[in-house]
Formats: structure tokens, sequence, C-alpha cells
């Protein structure tokens, strides 16, 4: 990884998963989080030399401490192990289905399960769903192939598998298979199918029913000891855990990516941070929390959008509301369309004379002075002479929305091709991606090679790639700062870093494109003989880029760059 | 029309069941024999209330994945009640699916569950007339009148039902 260790474009390796779960940190540790910063241990963890190796799995990056999570690993870290350990530790004498229910009713909380287990047990497994401790657990569970018939669908089958809970409820395995998958959305405690029957379904029977199909359950699925981290209740129950923690836990906002952040830690320094609002308008965007998930996603844990930087949160923001609403279309409207004087639609003089006559209620009118036609009677334009400066001003209004608008069309459209082109980048690198496969393949088969080419040889494609795509992040955004930016000097000097950051990514991404379009079968050869062009483009990409972080970064510490944002 | 989803077997199920042994004060079936997830019901205003004497035509519409999901239950024409909106649309527990409160148990009034059927919900909008609950009120004015105004609340009910049986 070519940018590993630098602050801005630090990514994040792809640490193996044990060592994940091995180290995160207990919800006991979460919940005194702020305790974790005090301590020596956080000066411990700053010291080390690059984050990215820190066995911990904790990322420190500028203000920000965070660890990135796939979900597996949450569900078994913060679900399955806390079971485990009450059952080490607290209540042995609890199985691991029942201390599930009870932890997922007490959502996750060991110390309130604890405190209501020693409180009132009667109470807390009635309120669980949970059987009285000398309940007569015969004949409950599943039973497999047997004559039944359900009251549900009110079929009688020879041959089906049925399903109940203690409380003798007993159902096809059709009926219960169809229950819990619709009950299974809100990430609640599945209770009997019984209405007034308060009994939880175990997590590990939810996803035995889940596995049913043609009145038949899956029996690998019924033979699992305990339910594992693929379980479809506990993987519901953890998003809603995570949409009901937003400011810790934030997903990857990237399409189809399944990962999520915890963010540990935010350093405020001088700042208050019981009052975020405060910083609305915060200019230092060395704070801004960029995070990377393991698929090696980075993205702001504030406004859960991509690497935005170099614009601060509220500028994104602002950004964002105003491409999406149609406070752009409304200007153009006004900027190139008059209103009939007499039914208001709009119209577009798109050529042709004066005399218009609305389409719709068909007034004729004069374009210019906007009065009726009739008036006019022969004598083009007498109207001009009548009220020259009130014509004058009209024309100065939509002069000047014409300028705004063509501002922000001029930005906005550059910020969408960069856009588009990160995706069109992404489809490259996919062909490259797969020639170079085939490519290795071929040479491997070979009892000599010509070359000496190994898979770490072509790393650097790798990372060329991930610095071309985080090149592009970079630039288009600098399009939304340039537009809110007021002129200076300094913005000048600011514009001629992203013309330089531009140049760089344009050439890179041109190689790719000569690479991938050369019909000859010597790509690989192409791609050996401008190695060392592609390591010097990318490296030199990142350099940009950083510098041009860090530029915007003191322009805006130092007062010499601000926002205009009326 | 054979019936083929388990929910049209169900309907057909419980409309058999329903025609050969009627509760008292009830009449239910589906509309037209090609159409199962729609039914038209009477029920009887209870004895000693305001509804008494009274016969309300309702609408049962049946979702497809009925019984997982719980029908709805319109009295067409509207009948003036705190428990039933303004369009005539019936509002009970019954008919509304577990919600996410965790402490459900506690609550004593039934949810749905497809272990329900048509009979029960209709008893239960029977005893429903008979009992408002004015704390889950869906018809505000109607819950004003009903608690502050009984005697007026039980006129105006008494109006209504005459004037269906077009006295």
């Amino acid at each position: 990884m070519s940018d590993q260790g630098d602050d801005y474009s630090f990514e994040f390796e792809d640490s193996d998963e044990n060592s994940l779960v091995d180290s995160a940190l207990s919800s006991d540790d979460r919940d005194s989080e702020n305790e974790f910063t005090g301590g020596a241990s956080s000066t411990n963890v700053r010291t080390l030399p690059s984050s990215s190796n820190s066995s911990e799995g904790v990322v420190i990056k500028n203000s920000i401490v965070y660890k990135p999570w796939t979900l597996k690993d949450f569900i078994q870290k913060f679900f399955l192990d806390e079971a485990i350990s009450l059952k080490e530790m607290q209540l042995p004498q609890c199985d691991i289905d029942e201390l599930l229910i009870m932890l997922h009713y007490k959502n996750w909380q060991k110390e309130d399960v604890i405190n209501d287990y020693y409180d009132d047990l009667e109470r807390f497994r009635t309120r669980c769903g949970l059987p009285e401790i000398q309940s007569n657990k015969k004949d409950s569970g599943l039973l497999l192939g047997t004559r039944f018939s359900c009251l549900i669908c009110v079929e009688d089958y020879d041959n089906i598998d049925t399903y109940s809970l203690s409380c003798h409820h007993r159902y096809c395995i059709n009926c219960y298979q169809k229950y819990v998958d619709v009950s299974n959305r809100n990430g609640q405690l599945i209770r009997c199918i019984q209405s007034n029957c308060n009994l939880s379904i175990p997590h590990k029977d939810v996803s035995t029913l889940q596995s049913a199909s043609n009145g038949h359950i899956l029996e690998s699925e019924a033979k699992k000891p305990v339910p594992d981290s693929s379980n479809k209740l506990l993987a519901q129950a953890a998003k809603n855990y995570i949409e009901t923690h937003k400011n810790i836990w934030k997903w990857c906002p990237a399409p189809d990516c399944n990962f999520l952040t915890q963010l540990i830690d935010r350093k405020y320094e001088d700042k208050d941070k019981e009052n975020p609002i405060k910083y609305e308008k915060d200019l230092d965007i060395s704070d801004v929390p960029i995070v990377t998930c393991p698929n090696n996603h980075q993205f702001c844990h504030d406004c859960q959008y991509e690497n935005h930087l170099p614009c601060p949160c509220w500028i994104v923001k602002l950004w964002i509301k105003k491409c999406e609403d149609d406070s752009e279309t409304a200007n153009w409207i006004q900027a190139n369309t008059q209103s009939c004087p007499k039914c208001g639609t709009s119209i577009e003089k798109n050529g042709g004379c004066n005399h218009m006559s609305c389409f719709k209620c068909g007034f004729e009118f004069c374009w210019i002075c906007l009065s009726s036609w009739k008036e006019h009677g022969s004598s083009y334009y007498k109207c001009n002479r009548f009220n020259p400066e009130e014509v004058e001003a009209v024309k100065k209004v939509q002069q000047s929305r014409r300028l705004t608008l063509q501002r922000y069309l001029h930005f906005y459209k550059r910020f969408a091709v960069h856009e588009s082109s990160m995706e069109g980048d992404k489809k490259m690198i996919e062909k490259v991606d797969h020639k170079m496969n085939l490519f290795m393949e071929e040479e491997s088969k070979k009892k000599h090679p010509d070359r000496n080419l190994s898979w770490a040889n072509i790393q650097f494609l790798h990372d060329a790639i991930r610095s071309l795509t985080n090149g592009r992040k970079t630039l288009k955004w600098t399009y939304c700062f340039a537009f809110y930016l007021a002129k200076s000097n300094f913005a000048e000097i600011f514009e001629q870093m992203q013309d330089y950051l531009n140049k760089v990514v344009e050439d890179l991404s041109l190689i790719f494109e000569e690479l991938n379009n050369k019909k000859n079968k010597n790509n690989s050869d192409i791609i050996i003989k401008r190695k060392k062009e592609i390591i010097n483009l990318s490296d030199l990409i990142v350099k940009r880029q950083n510098l041009l972080i860090e530029c915007a970064q003191s322009g805006l510490n130092q007062g010499l760059l601000y926002f205009e944002t009326s | 029309m054979a019936p083929r989803s388990t929910a049209q077997k169900r309907l057909l199920k419980e409309y058999q069941q329903l025609s050969k042994d009627p509760p008292p004060g009830i009449l239910a079936g589906p509309i037209s024999e090609n159409d199962l997830f729609k039914w038209e019901c009477l029920i009887e205003g209870p004895p000693d209330s305001c509804y008494e004497n009274g016969v309300f035509p309702a609408k049962l519409n049946f979702p497809s994945d009925y019984p997982l999901s719980p029908p709805t239950l319109t009295f067409d024409p509207p009948l003036l009640h705190p428990n039933i909106y303004a369009d005539g649309t019936v509002c009970i527990s019954i008919l509304h699916p577990p919600g996410e409160d965790p402490n459900q148990y506690e609550v004593p009034e039934e949810r749905w569950s497809p272990v329900q059927s048509v009979e029960k919900i209709l008893l239960s909008v029977m005893s429903m007339l008979a009992e408002p609950n004015p704390e889950s009120g869906a018809n505000i004015d109607a819950c004003k009148v009903w608690r502050d105004h009984r005697d007026e609340f039980d006129k105006q009910v008494r109006e209504h039902v005459r004037k269906s049986l077009g006295l």
C-alpha cells in the first residue's frame, strides 16, 4: 500500500478475522469508552509506528479512534460471546439458549440480565418468555415426520415435521416457517405463534424453522448445538442494536457493503464535546472522522458519506441539498423563461419574432414589454421607448441569475463527471484484473517462465488502482469545495493545486485505458514496461492529494480560505 | 373455483365452519364465490346497549398472506362508536399484529395471531359495541360525546339504528 501510514489516505490493512474477534473491546469497555482515552493505554497505542499494525484491530487516525467490524464478528462478540461469558462466569446454571433470550430481551446488556435474574427470577423468566423452571419439556420441540392436522393452514398431512415450545401449541413446520420469516423483520424476540402465549422461540430454533421447505426441516441446521453468527434473528437484532446506537456504530455507506465501524473515541481537544451544534460551521477539516471499513471503503463517520475531504461536513450537507432539491431547476426557469402575462405559464423563447402567443391561453403579447400585442399596432419595438430602464432592470436580474446558474453548473458538471468516471474506472479495473489473472495462469503453466513474475510483482497494480479511485474522490469533492469558496489569492492557489491533481489522475486513468484498449495479446508486456510509470503516477496522486487537503486545511485554519454560503 | 393458496383454503374452511355453526347475532361469508378475500357480514347490536335492535353491515378484507396478517373490518355505512374511525374502519387489538412492546404480555387484550379466526374477530367486535374502549379511541369526536354526554351519544346511535331499519 503506497499510502500507508499517511494521515489522510490511510488504508486499513486486511487484518485476519480472528485477531479482530480476540482483540475487540467488550461491551463493558464500550460503556466506559471515555475512560479508555484518559488512561495510559491510549497513549501507548498512539505511539505505535503504524496504526494498522496494531494487533488490537483498533485504528487511530487524527482525531478519531475507531475499529472496523464485520457483522458476523459483531454478532459473535457482542451477542454470542456475551452469552458464553455469562454461562462461564455468572450464571452457569442456565443454558446458552436461555441466556441468549435473556440478553436479547435486555437489549444485550449483561449487567441488566444479572440484575433482573437475581431480583425476581420467576418474573424475569416470564417476561423473557422462558418456561417455568420445573416445567415439563417432554413432547415439546421438533417432531419429525408425523401424521398431523394443522389448525392454521387447515391441512391434514400424512408426513410432516411439526414444532412447539413447552406450551404444546403445536403447528406444522410450514406455518411456523412463514410465521418466523414474517416476525423476524423487527428483530425482536419471536414468541409462540399462539396469541397470548408469551414463550420465546430460542434463536437456534429460529434458524432451524427458517431452513424448512416442503414440510421438512434441514437436519444439518437442527443438529447445530448453539446458534452461530449466521443466525438471521441475531443478524436482525444486531441491525436493531446498531440502529439504536447510531452515534457509535455506523454502517459502511458503500453499496452492497455489509461492514461497519465502531467509534471508540474522538479527540475534541479544547472543543465542547457535549455541544456539537456549536461547531456547525467548523472550518477545521483535520477533525473530519474519515474511517475505513474492512472492505477498504473510506467514509465519514459523522455524515456517513464517502470520504469527502477537503470539504467539511456542513459544506457537504449544503451541497447535497443543493444538488438534490429542485432549486436549480427553478433558477433555470427564472433565468431562461418569462411568464405569460395572462395565465402565468412559463414560456421559453427559442427563436422567432417577439410577437408571442401563449400556447396555453392563446394570449398574444410582446416578449419585450410583456404587454398585449394589440397595443403595438404595426410599429415594431415601440414598447422599448416607453420605459427603457424598467426593461434594463429586468434584463439585469435575468443576467445575474443566469450567471449564478452557470457557476453552479460549472462545478456540478465537474463533480458529476468525476463521479461517473469513478464508476468507469471501477469497471476498467475489473477488466485489467481479469486479464492479469489469465496472464498469470498461463505463465505458471510454462515450465520455464520467460520472466520472473510473481503475484507480488503485480501488486502495484492494485495499489495504483486504489490511489486512482481515492484521488478521483478527493478531486470530485474539491469541486464542491470550490463552489462555496470565496474568491481570493489563496483560492487561486487552491485551484492551481486542484488542477495538478486533476492532471495526474487523468494521466494514470489514460494508461489504464490504453492497457484495456490494446487488442494485442502483449498486454502484460505493456504493464511490465510501464510499471515504473504507473507506480510513479500513483505515488504522485497520493502526494498531490495530500498536499491539496493540507493546503485546504491550513488555509481554512488560518482564515486564508473561507466559504461563502448565502 | 378450486382453492389453491393456504389463505384460500383456510378462508373456505372458516366459511364452512361459520355456516355450519354460526354464533348468535352474526352472519358472515364471501361476497362472491370467486373472491374469497372479500367478505360481507351482518352484526347484530348487542342487547342492553344503545346499539340494541340494530343490524350493522360490515366488510371484511383479507390480505393475501392471511392468516399471518389480520384482515381489516369496515362498517358500511360507518357507525358512531369511539373505536370506529369516521370512515367505518374498526380499530381493536385483535385486528393488530403483536406490537413491539416488549411487555406485551402484560396487556390483557388479545392481539392477532394466525391462531385467531374470523369468528373470534366478529365476537370481539360485538363485545366492543357493548363496551367501548375509550383508552384507545379511533374517533375522537365520538369519544368525547361518549365520555361527556352519554345521553346524547345514545340518542344519536338510536337515531342511526332507526334510520338503518327504515323506521
